[in-house]
């Protein structure tokens, strides 16, 4: 058809247009330029990284072979763009680090965090509360049981549609030199520790959309503004700001509110809870229970979590220990509570990717529920 | 490979009627990057169609209904991906794309209607093995959709050997005449199933199916399916088995013999083509393929490789492809979708018994899994049987294999939501990780010692399934279990429910009725099978008096009284070690028996492990859970087709929980002591395991324990 021909010319013009399809290019930043610097100029920005490209289909003598998302990732860790030199950790400096100010729960694993955003691209926070990040947006996180790394997990955005995302697991060897590309049903106990590396499956579970089990494709990744407004090291909301890496920015200051009691709740419950507990389209469907933190929320009692929780019976779980999700001054009878201490049963919460109770994050539930009048 | 299948199934688009829509040829001319499109859909024979969908394909946000002209309107923006294409679909008619759409020239699509009647002289195609891309049949464009499917129950349904064993009254324990006799059967010619008139020799009992329900052949010398039956013999009552368990049978719809389903429609049971043939869901009608489910299979004569031609009824409203002809019902995305057999009521179907008709005026309820999701907190619109059951593929563009966003076009279809691409693996109880069973229940226990007395709470609630646990198919049934261990013995229990009779035994009596006490030894008539060593006796006794509880349909309504929800408590009178003996039963240690008690053997074991040998579980401290049928003599647990009332439906319903109280006398010096309650899943009754050779098994699905 004619009319493709002449879209397909266009589609490539877009593209060039939008400054995407230029090789990769690893810039030389020992002289300080960072690669935000040197993107400012749309004209001539060039991105450090491309997207990772979805070869075509090809027809082969056993039929027609579709290569996966996953599959056009590389083999070895070394040969994704995180490190320039992995043997001595240097990460390559285009990819910044960071820490939210709280920390989804991992059994008390060390993590890191790393995330790359394209130069030439910015953040889309049009939506403060539900960031979508640009096509090329990579995201890396390092597990590490004692002094041990065992998983680094890789996210990208590949594309525009909220499939388009990939989702991979490495696994570091004993020698610490090298992690390698797991194969999609993941793998449990790696390296002798208790470690279980996720299947690609449940990757999406907990970073897809609510019909993969999940919410929102920008979530649960703790790179959100509440969860950057406040750190302790690597990147912040604020520096975003100054490298114009987002679309919107703030209308005013972003923070937690309410007192110590109340914030280390608040942001606990919004990045270990919110993710799929939000009123989003992309949370449960079937709950009205939103732990999802609002930036501008003004006060506790304005939070999503006091308004839905808070002297709210439950709507499907149901125990006698249980008198609401959250039952002022009464921990064990607060349904949020009683699930987080909860492991192997209907009851536990987070229902995946932990087998041990946050001690720590359990009493600064338990603590806040006392707290309340 | 049939080349002409490939072209004219899966790289043609749809054929333009030629008078109202010719050809376009490719002009290179420079193209808006968005646009009006106007045109008209009209029907084969040139009449307007109104409310029909009109639509960018893969574009659900450019939606439109015709007017009562035909005539529509929409916005096209190029996404410079694929071909693009404007499609038109509306129920009962076949979709159809055009590609070749431009600015300032209207465009005509002629649907193909899918007229009535039903065709009974229509086959229903062969779903292929979900491997072979090369297949002539579904498999071809939706191979892993396939592959899902024979991974299903639904795929087994039709063949599924205990619902032959059922049907022709079959045990498999006896292999031989000689066995067979033992075991109180007759050894009989009856049909292979799966085959039109294969002779095997079975072992046939005194009921099943087509014995209970047709006398007259029952009454003969030959078993009911033998397949040389006299004329005037056959069975004509099926009890609807084939009616939800073999759709696939070609021809008349409903009421078809169980045996009618040969090739493909015993081989795949509720296939593809079965599923996709369903144009609407009538909750007027009863359950069944070709009633509740309206079933419209194609007349109108097909062209090439297509006898007929095609139609796919399905929930995507923007499928062209001529082989699929889709034409959409929203209802395939919707729980009602399945309670075309998932919810089903039934009269008395053994003849010369009846309901009772002011109790189950509708009849009585046999499946009610469907009104259980209806009636309880995951009845949403985002969270329907298909949440659960139909899980989303997470990475595929749509249902067709090789489909990328890139390649979008009437020949590979469109990109689809998550939602839109479900996983035909129909998910059961045992599938995923964890288990979906496993997410179901969760128990707690609260303990208080008072002096000598230990007061146990258990909590049990349905707090992941849609509908009540265990499911609406009646033979299922779960346990609660209580189990106390102390520093000081054993303990007692001085209040509180205890396993009855569906707990099941080896065998079972009634003192006065089937067995007869006489000082310590008991005449009773046993089955030769039993072990002759482990076996226990148990002693129930009623208390008359009922226990409460939330129930299921007619037993949740709020006037209910305690009687008519039927659940009768019982104590257990005692437990003792037994000698078999020649007419009967020694008791090692006397118990104290009388009249109307309930007398239970078993062989149990104190080791609960999941998908351990069911055992009796009678008089265990503890609760069964289940829909309870009872046949016109007061039998309980008795298969579908027999049963003429159900005596309790106690099992969970979604988002609720129950609470059992149960006090234990502890021993003299008790310091601790630990509670475990443990939820066990049993998918047959041991009494119906027994009598066919099934395995029985128990599945631990839950499990918590509090030290005190």
């Amino acid at each position: 058809m004619q009319v493709l021909s002449n879209q397909t010319v266009a589609f490539g013009i877009a593209l060039l247009g939008l400054g995407c399809t230029s090789p990769k290019t690893n810039l030389d930043t020992s002289n300080g330029d960072s690669a935000l610097e040197t993107g400012l100029d749309s004209t001539q920005c060039v991105n450090t990284f491309e997207p990772t490209q979805l070869p075509d289909q090809q027809i082969t003598e056993f039929g027609t072979e579709i290569p996966t998302l996953e599959s056009v990732l590389p083999e070895k860790l070394s040969e994704t763009e995180l490190y320039v030199n992995i043997v001595q950790g240097e990460v390559h400096p285009a990819i910044h680090l960071f820490k939210p100010q709280y920390e989804l729960w991992s059994d008390g694993e060390g993590k890191q965090r790393w995330v790359y955003i394209p130069e030439c691209e910015k953040i889309d926070s049009s939506n403060m509360n539900d960031w979508s990040f640009p096509v090329g947006t990579r995201f890396f996180k390092e597990f590490s049981v004692g002094n041990k790394k065992v998983e680094t997990r890789y996210i990208e955005r590949l594309g525009p549609g909220e499939r388009e995302f990939v989702y991979v697991s490495y696994l570091w060897n004993e020698e610490q030199t090298e992690a390698f590309k797991v194969s999609p049903e993941g793998m449990p106990n790696v390296l002798g520790t208790e470690h279980d590396i996720p299947s690609w499956v449940q990757c999406v579970e907990c970073h897809g959309t609510a019909e993969q089990g999940g919410g929102r494709p920008s979530r649960g990744l703790g790179f959100s503004a509440i969860m950057l407004s406040e750190v302790t090291e690597g990147i912040s909301l604020q520096e975003l700001v100054e490298m114009d890496a987002l679309s919107d920015e703030p209308e005013s200051s972003v923070s937690i509110p309410g007192d110590q009691v109340s914030r280390d709740a608040l942001g606990y419950m919004h990045v270990n809870c919110g993710p799929c507990h939000n009123q989003s389209k992309d949370g449960l469907p079937m709950y009205d229970l939103n732990l999802w933190l609002d930036v501008g929320t003004a006060s506790p009692e304005e939070s999503n979590a006091w308004k839905t929780a808070v002297g709210v019976d439950t709507q499907v779980f149901k125990d006698q220990h249980v008198l609401g999700r959250v039952v002022p001054g009464n921990p064990m009878a607060s349904a949020i509570y009683y699930r987080m201490i909860h492991r192997d049963d209907a009851a536990q919460m987070p229902p995946l990717a932990t087998s041990l109770v946050d001690e720590e994050g359990a009493s600064a539930i338990s603590a806040w529920i006392e707290s309340l009048p | 490979m049939n080349l002409l299948f490939v072209l004219f199934g899966c790289t043609d688009q749809a054929p333009v009627d030629s008078a109202s829509e010719p050809v376009e040829e490719p002009v290179d001319e420079e193209v808006p990057e968005a646009f009006e499109v106007t045109g008209q859909i009209v029907d084969d024979e040139g009449t307007p169609i109104a409310d029909a969908n009109v639509m960018v394909g893969g574009q659900p946000e450019t939606l439109v209904l015709t007017d009562e002209n035909g005539n529509f309107s929409l916005w096209y923006t190029n996404i410079y991906k694929g071909e693009p294409a404007i499609v038109a679909s509306k129920l009962g008619y076949r979709a159809k794309g055009y590609e070749f759409f431009k600015p300032d020239t209207p465009i005509s699509m002629a649907l193909r209607e899918v007229k009535a009647p039903d065709n009974l002289e229509y086959t229903f195609k062969d779903p292929g093995t979900g491997f072979d891309a090369m297949d002539e049949n579904c498999s071809h464009c939706h191979t892993q959709f396939v592959r899902d499917f024979w991974t299903s129950k639904h795929s087994e349904a039709a063949s599924n050997p205990l619902l032959h064993d059922l049907y022709n009254g079959v045990t498999r324990l006896a292999t031989t005449a000689e066995d067979c006799e033992a075991f109180g059967g007759v050894w009989q010619i009856g049909v292979e199933p799966g085959t039109d008139s294969n002779p095997i020799y079975k072992c046939h009992l005194e009921h099943g199916v087509l014995s209970d329900l047709n006398p007259v052949c029952a009454e003969s010398e030959q078993a009911c399916d033998d397949p040389s039956l006299a004329e005037g013999s056959e069975p004509t009552a099926f009890g609807g088995c084939a009616d939800c368990h073999a759709p696939g049978i070609d021809g008349q719809l409903m009421n078809r013999d169980l045996h009618d389903a040969i090739g493909l429609a015993y081989d795949a049971g509720v296939h593809c083509d079965t599923c996709h043939k369903v144009k609407d869901v009538d909750m007027t009608k009863p359950a069944g393929y070709g009633s509740r489910l309206v079933v419209h299979r194609p007349g109108e004569p097909g062209r090439g490789v297509f006898e007929w031609d095609p139609v796919y009824y399905g929930p995507i409203i923007d499928v062209p492809n001529v082989a699929m002809a889709a034409s959409p019902q929203e209802k395939f995305n919707q729980s009602v979708f399945c309670a075309g057999c998932h919810e089903h009521e039934q009269p008395a179907l053994v003849p010369e018994t009846s309901l009772d008709d002011a109790k189950w005026p509708e009849g009585l309820p046999i499946q009610s899994t469907y009104s259980e999701w209806e009636s309880g907190p995951f009845n949403n619109p985002d969270t329907q049987c298909q949440w659960c059951h139909m899980p989303s593929y997470v990475d595929r563009a749509n249902s067709v294999d090789i489909a990328t966003v890139e390649n979008q076009s009437i020949t590979f279809g469109f990109p689809r939501p998550v939602e839109d691409n479900r996983q035909h693996i129909f998910r059961s109880p045992f599938e995923g990780e964890p288990r979906l069973i496993d997410t179901a229940v969760h128990l707690s226990i609260q303990t208080e010692r008072n002096g000598d007395e230990l007061s146990v709470s258990t909590s049990v609630a349905n707090v992941g399934c849609g509908h009540a646990i265990p499911t609406g198919e009646p033979m299922r049934a779960m346990y609660v279990l209580i189990d106390v261990e102390t520093d000081c013995g054993e303990v007692s229990l001085l209040n509180g429910s205890i396993i009855d009779g569906v707990g099941g035994s080896l065998v079972s009596g009634v003192v006065g009725e089937t067995v007869i006490l006489s000082d310590t030894t008991i005449q009773w008539t046993l089955p030769s099978d039993l072990p002759a060593e482990g076996l226990i006796l148990k002693v129930l006794r009623s208390t008359e008096e009922y226990q409460d509880y939330t129930g299921i349909g007619y037993f949740a309504a709020a006037d209910r009284t305690l009687e008519e929800k039927g659940f009768l408590n019982h104590l257990l009178v005692g437990t003792t070690t037994v000698n078999i003996t020649d007419d009967g039963i020694e008791m090692i240690a006397p118990l104290s028996i009388q009249e109307g008690d309930k007398l239970f053997l078993v062989s149990t074991s104190a080791i609960l492990e999941d998908g351990m040998p069911s055992q009796g579980l009678v008089g265990r401290t503890g609760q069964s859970f289940a829909k309870v049928l009872v046949d016109a003599e007061g039998t309980l647990q008795v298969p579908h087709y027999k049963a003429t009332d159900i005596l309790r439906d106690n099992r969970i319903p979604p988002g609720s929980n129950l609470v059992l109280p149960h006090t234990f006398q502890l021993g003299e010096g008790c310091t601790t002591g630990t509670v475990t309650a443990t939820m066990l899943y049993r998918p047959h009754p041991m009494n119906l395991s027994q009598q066919y050779g099934w395995d029985a098994q128990d599945f631990v699905i839950a499990q918590t324990n509090v030290s005190w």
